[in-house]
């Protein structure tokens, strides 16, 4: 698979190139795995379907991608729904919401941080909502096994700020660019994070 | 002389304190220098401090910790509450966390951490192929909210960051750096609200909530 290779990005301001360590990237092999399982399972022919004719069902790796991002019909994490439920509030805040001149949040932003986290599955690392003192919605993420710590701050120019440090001893990580974007799409596909 | 200047400058509200107080005072150099009106002296390297944390953007219904709480360590100072406060000392300084303009919510103290003034001095950040103090701590007070005539509490001190950025890190992600390290040292050891100080602040949630501490226009 080649996501288990090492993946070279540009942090901001900085003509050096971080190589992105294979222990980390091979994280995106349970994921990938599991998409794949949930293709073959989700897009198979149904008991009925099989019954009136087999030849005339597709086959899973036919299945449209769109199929796969419809609406789902799980019920999302309580992680996920308690920082749906916290961004929607964090929405209502006015400027001095600390008391100590914080800044209200964007709309927009708060728009694109709630989108970004009903794109996350249940393989992803667990969200937990929050917001900077300048009124960015910013979605930390916090994998308890590997101790991995990633944030995503949502701008409200439609750009976002990664950021993610492995350890306590390895150097962190950051990049900042507008969702779509390569260098924004990579890092996502490195913190085994949804790309939007 | 350098004593005065120390003060003067922890005591000028400034939202760039972090960044003006390396810049004038740089390797934490007022530490040995009692800078707070009324402070005991400063905050020596035994000592056992408290955070308090009040907002809900910060700490969620089961008590999960956000590491952007952190952020004011490298804009303004992260307050913090000495050991050796009475309860009085307490009492002031909550009081004015809890305080509210007239009309919003009343706020309750959602979290409490206790840790060591030292592990925090001990705490080292690279800096040109080598490590140094990463952050500073003062005996820094505070004007009173609720009361804004009587004396600050003494009690009272911040944690400030040494903001030493180095290319090729960018400022945002030396801050988050700065977020991510201050929650791994301060959040290790939390303290039930219900169990500070047999219940004080426990006590002054119940007084927020039934609509104390709102505050008065000056």
């Amino acid at each position: 698979m080649s996501s288990a290779t090492a993946i070279a990005f540009t942090i901001e301001s900085s003509a050096a190139t971080v190589a992105i360590p294979p222990a980390r990237a091979s994280k995106l092999g349970p994921s990938i795995t599991m998409l794949g399982t949930l293709l073959f399972l989700g897009c198979g022919p149904t008991a009925e379907a099989r019954q009136i004719s087999p030849s005339a069902i597709r086959p899973p790796v036919l299945c449209e991608l769109a199929e796969m991002r419809g609406p789902k019909t799980y019920k999302p994490s309580d992680s996920i729904e308690n920082s749906i439920a916290r961004l929607r509030e964090f929405g209502k805040y006015h400027d001095d919401w600390d008391g100590n001149g914080a800044n209200a949040p964007s709309q927009d932003a708060i728009d694109l941080a709630l989108q970004f986290l009903t794109s996350l599955e249940p393989w992803h690392p667990v969200p937990f909502a929050t917001m900077s003192r300048q009124g960015d919605p910013v979605i930390e993420f916090e994998e308890h096994s590997t101790g991995v710590f990633s944030s995503i701050r949502f701008l409200d120019d439609r750009s976002v700020e990664l950021y993610s440090k492995a350890n306590k001893e390895a150097p962190s990580l950051f990049v900042t660019g507008e969702i779509g974007s390569p260098k924004v799409t990579e890092f996502l596909a490195t913190m085994n994070l949804p790309t939007l | 002389m350098r004593c005065t200047e120390c003060r003067d400058a922890l005591n000028r509200a400034s939202r760039n304190l972090a960044r003006d107080i390396e810049k004038a005072f740089p390797g934490c150099e007022c530490e040995q220098h009692s800078v707070g009106d009324g402070s005991p002296g400063p905050i020596d390297d035994q000592e056992i401090l408290y955070r308090l944390f009040v907002d809900p953007v910060d700490v969620d219904e089961q008590g999960r910790l956000a590491r952007e709480a952190f952020a004011t360590a490298y804009i303004d100072g992260l307050s913090i509450i000495r050991d050796c406060a009475d309860d009085g000392d307490i009492e002031k300084l909550v009081s004015d966390i809890l305080s509210r303009k007239k009309g919003e919510a009343p706020k309750t103290i959602r979290a409490i951490f206790k840790f060591d003034c030292l592990i925090i001095r001990n705490e080292e950040a690279p800096l040109r192929a080598s490590t140094t103090r990463g952050f500073c701590i003062y005996d820094q007070t505070v004007p009173r909210i609720l009361h804004p005539k009587e004396k600050p509490v003494g009690t009272h001190g911040i944690v400030l960051s040494r903001r030493l950025i180095e290319p090729p890190m960018v400022r945002r992600q030396f801050e988050n750096d700065c977020n991510v390290t201050l929650h791994r040292l301060i959040s290790a050891q939390s303290v039930a609200v219900e169990d500070f100080r047999d219940g004080l602040i426990a006590t002054l949630n119940a007084r927020s909530l039934a609509g104390e501490f709102v505050r008065t226009a000056h």
